[in-house]
């Protein structure tokens, strides 16, 4: 052939992204490659064998690690317009037109789109686009409808009317009539040669199928593990193949697919060694540590920034308020200095945080005191709803996966969307109302013993998260007990409660321990709401009170002490869901 | 008719009434009728005195001689309940109006759900109140996922070391107490704030607060979308980063973003109501959502008066609507982070 090639790769490799690090072999390894025009070449291989990589970089679609790419004898640039308008010039049709088509755009504005993108006008651009569905013999009506309304044939010809809407001079065709029925993939590949004629296209068909490039191609290549291993004229090649991956594919033709694809040479799959127990624990621990001990330092930092930059001077406010004694807010001036710089400020609350005292309380003098108190109340309502909370979300979300479809599925769905549209407030504003009727439930505080001070703000918290939990617990459960393994179990006899809870529970339970650690954060508002509104002496009144009294530390304790609860929920949902792996519990034997 | 249609229809009738609620309402928000403190929903008369059907009408009420808060009808005149009455002016998109919905003769009033320890309608209060409730939570909702929308869409679309960075940095923001921090946010302003600085605030501090969740979600789909080969293609026939992030990838994550806006709405407008209920959020000057739940938070008030719990039943409605709304859109309400 004289002069220069319409597409030419030379020397062609690739590694897919990852790959390398895994030691893996690369898609395409020294691959040479030239297309005529108006020429079409097979590209041939098994499953695996970097056939779609080589469309997609000759399609300038994935860059090339290294070797080079050239339209019509001019490299290509590797990046911005260049590479936009080369990319124009090389076309390529999937195997799967429902994927690449977006099943959210009007099959008219699927075909237009590159026109668009071309800077062509509206009337001119829904002329051209009309063209093109008639040049693959589209049907107008369905200009208006959606891909996914159209036959596999119909999306496959709607592809190529989108290929063509560029102008390219070369089409690569990836697979493109696999998915299709024989009556169909006659339509496409007769359509296919009559666009080449006509638009003197070059064409590479990439297919495993070596019967049908036969009547196709000009020229076939076989690549095997990203190397070229017979390249020539169709004839021969196909009638006399010297290579035997070659002889499978023309043999393998009345079984496609079959016999060629054999299982990729590589270290064997197995079970993975089991993970020290210790060493997983103690990562995630300190993972966790970490985390929380940045959250504490940007929060902080935050709320010192706040304090500093929010308007009215916070300070002057502290000084004119007639509640505050001279001699304590000496105290604060003297040790905190109010008037320094915002740094130095922060410096000294840090020091002062690091000497255990976490700042000093205009009500409460040094903060350590009453934080630890409060946060000792707040931990003991939590957890107690927590408990609460999931004892029942175990108990009815049981029963509910249990029962299955029926009226006791129908009354419980209904029961959860109607509580989950109770916010937490309003439930605990009941509550109230209920210890407003009921003589013997305290109001809040007092006297009376705990387990009956505790009993309604637990109730309010848990009843804020129990219809999530119910629905969650609901729904991890019955997918267990849908799972083979449940079914064989119920076939041995099984009975209903063991099976839910001593089968189906412990593989159900890792997203719900997940979902443990994420319900934190809500569980923490939801308590502090709680808190005031039933005056329980934790982390949320305190807050609240500190703001009322212009207390500054005080207001930041209580913030960073319900972050480090956070974190220790957190890492305990961790801590669960290492101990609930038996890989790793086995490891640790 | 389609699954959460008919929650649809029911929200946008409520968001519209609470548009026009000057008009809706018969009285402004803050006006007190001080001789009627605490006065039970208005009884609706049909019936005229000689047994036949009246046009419907209410008696003024008259305080029981020295009992607060306990009254009597007066029977000695009626005052019909008339359409399109003229009442006190309002403002409504820069035009003044003084016509409302409802109303009857000075003289009476009329309070469908009763009245507050001012004698304040509570309806007014309730439909005005949830004009600025709802507003308040559309705008955070808004911002939050707006900022969720671009972030996650970044992320997900160039992968890599951003996607990395904005990641750890949603997991940060996952990890936070954000209610205490909203607190400690508002503990540094001034204690009492013109009603729109509290309304600003709220949402500026939710917005920017709570991008995390809806910046996972949208990630994940975006990261997913960026592997389709139809975003290959449009790549193919010449498409920037910037028109295949607009064309192929955003609109992929609309349908999980409504889904978050229907559960984020409530969400925040819950917010609203619990900072307003502490005393941080829009003063009694106002009104709010909250200010009516302030009112219904003392024992002896949800004791006494049994209407001050009808804006609590409200809001479950509204709730309940929203839910049913993002359940019928994802099938996901179970995500709402208890």
């Amino acid at each position: 052939m004289s002069g220069p090639w319409l597409l030419e790769g030379r020397g062609l490799a690739r590694h897919h992204p990852g790959a390398r690090r895994r030691g893996a072999a690369p898609a395409l390894d020294g691959v040479d490659v030239t297309l005529g025009e108006e020429e079409v070449l097979a590209v041939l291989g098994r499953s695996g064998a970097g056939k779609s990589t080589l469309g997609r970089c000759l399609a300038l679609l994935e860059p090339v690690d290294s070797g080079r790419i050239l339209l019509s004898g001019q490299p290509v640039g590797d990046a911005g317009d260049d590479l936009r308008r080369a990319r124009r010039a090389v076309q390529l049709v999937f195997q799967d037109p429902a994927r690449s088509l977006n099943p959210r755009l009007r099959v008219e504005d699927v075909v237009t789109e590159p026109l668009q993108l071309a800077g062509v006008g509206g009337p001119e651009r829904r002329r051209q686009g009309r063209e093109l569905l008639a040049r693959v013999q589209l049907p107008m009506e369905l200009a208006a409808r959606r891909p996914l309304d159209l036959s596999g044939g119909q999306r496959q010809r709607l592809a190529v009317a989108r290929a063509l809407a560029t102008e390219p001079r070369v089409l690569i065709l990836d697979e493109a009539t696999a998915g299709l029925d024989p009556s169909m993939r006659a339509h496409v590949v007769n359509l296919i040669e009559e666009l080449r004629r006509e638009r003197r296209l070059g064409v590479v068909w990439i297919s495993h199928d070596a019967a049908l490039v036969a009547h196709l191609a000009d020229r076939v290549l076989v690549l095997d593990a990203g190397r070229v291993v017979e390249h020539g004229p169709v004839r021969r090649v196909l009638a006399a193949p010297r290579h035997p991956v070659t002889a499978a594919l023309t043999a393998a033709d009345a079984a496609p697919d079959a016999a060629p694809d054999a299982a990729p040479a590589g270290e064997p799959e197995g079970v993975r060694p089991g993970t020290p127990l210790c060493g997983t624990l103690v990562r995630r621990g300190m993972l966790r540590s970490l985390q929380a001990a940045l959250l504490v330092f940007s929060v902080s930092l935050l709320t010192f920034l706040l304090m500093h930059v929010a308007p009215g001077d916070y300070v002057e406010r502290i000084r004119s308020d007639p509640r505050i004694p001279a001699e304590t807010l000496e105290a604060l001036e003297d040790r905190f200095c109010l008037d320094c710089p915002f740094l130095e400020r922060y410096g000294l609350w840090l020091r002062s945080v690091a000497r255990g005292e976490l700042g000093y309380s205009i009500v409460y003098g040094p903060v350590k005191g009453v934080l630890w108190e409060r946060a000792g109340h707040t931990l003991i309502l939590t957890l107690s709803a927590t408990l609460l909370g999931w004892l029942l979300a175990l108990a009815l979300g049981g029963a509910w996966a249990l029962a299955g479809p029926g009226s006791f599925d129908r009354i419980m769905g209904g029961l959860t969307a109607a509580l989950l549209s109770v916010p937490g407030l309003v439930v605990a504003l009941l509550l109230l109302r209920v210890a407003a009727a009921v003589p013997w439930l305290p109001l809040g505080g007092g006297e009376s013993p705990l387990l009956l001070r505790l009993a309604l703000p637990a109730a309010a918290v848990a009843a804020s998260l129990l219809p999530a939990l119910l629905r969650h617990v609901r729904a991890a459960l019955a997918q267990a007990l849908e799972a083979p393994f449940a079914l064989a179990a119920r076939a041995h006899g099984v009975g209903p409660l063991r099976l839910a809870f001593r089968h189906a529970l412990p593989v159900a339970a890792n997203p719900l321990l997940s979902l443990l650690g994420l319900s934190v954060s809500g569980l923490l508002s939801a308590s502090l709401v709680v808190e005031v509104i039933f005056s329980w002496p934790g982390l949320g009144t305190l807050t609240v009170e500190a703001i009322r009294n212009n207390d500054p530390h005080l207001v930041l304790a209580p913030l960073l002490a319900s972050t480090l609860l956070l974190a220790a929920g957190n890492l305990l949902a961790d801590v669960l869901l290492v101990l609930n792996d038996p890989r790793i519990r086995e490891g640790a034997r | 008719m389609r699954r959460g249609s008919l929650a649809a229809a029911a929200l946008l009738a409520l968001h519209a009434a609470a548009l026009v609620a000057d008009f809706v309402a018969p009285y402004p928000a803050s006006q007190q009728a001080r001789s009627l403190p605490w006065a039970p929903p208005s009884r609706i008369h049909v019936r005229a005195p000689d047994g036949g059907l009246a046009r419907p009408y209410v008696h003024a009420l008259r305080e029981l001689p020295g009992r607060f808060g306990e009254y009597e009808e007066d029977v000695s005149r009626r005052y019909p309940v008339r359409f399109f009455v003229r009442g006190e002016p309002y403002t409504w998109l820069g035009v003044t109006f003084r016509t409302h919905l409802f109303g009857v003769e000075p003289g009476a009033r009329v309070f469908l759900l009763g009245s507050d320890g001012l004698g304040r309608d509570q309806l007014s209060r309730l439909l005005l109140g949830a004009r600025v409730s709802l507003f308040a939570g559309l705008l955070a909702a808004g911002l939050s996922l707006g900022l969720g929308l671009v972030l996650g869409c970044l992320a997900g679309y160039y992968g890599g070391l951003l996607d990395g960075l904005l990641m750890r940095l949603v997991e940060l923001f996952l990890a936070l107490p954000w209610f205490y921090l909203l607190l400690g946010v508002r503990a540094f302003l001034p204690l009492t704030l013109e009603p729109w600085q509290s309304f600003a605030l709220l949402v500026l501090a939710i917005g920017l607060l709570d991008w995390a969740q809806p910046a996972r979600l949208v990630r994940g789909v975006a990261a997913s979308a960026r592997q389709r080969e139809y975003v290959l293609a449009a790549r193919g026939f010449g498409a920037g980063d910037a028109y295949l992030l607009r064309r192929h990838v955003a609109p992929q994550t609309y349908a999980v973003l409504l889904t978050q806006a229907a559960l984020s709405v409530p969400q925040y407008v819950l917010a609203e109501i619990t900072l307003t209920y502490l005393g941080f959020g829009i003063s009694d000057g106002g009104a709010s959502l909250g200010l009516l739940i302030a009112t219904l938070g003392r024992v002896e008030v949800m004791r006494e008066y049994w209407w001050t719990w009808l804006p609590a039943l409200a809001l479950v409605g509204l709730f309940f609507g929203y839910y049913r709304l993002a359940d019928a859109l994802g099938g996901r309400v179970g995500h709402v982070a208890t």
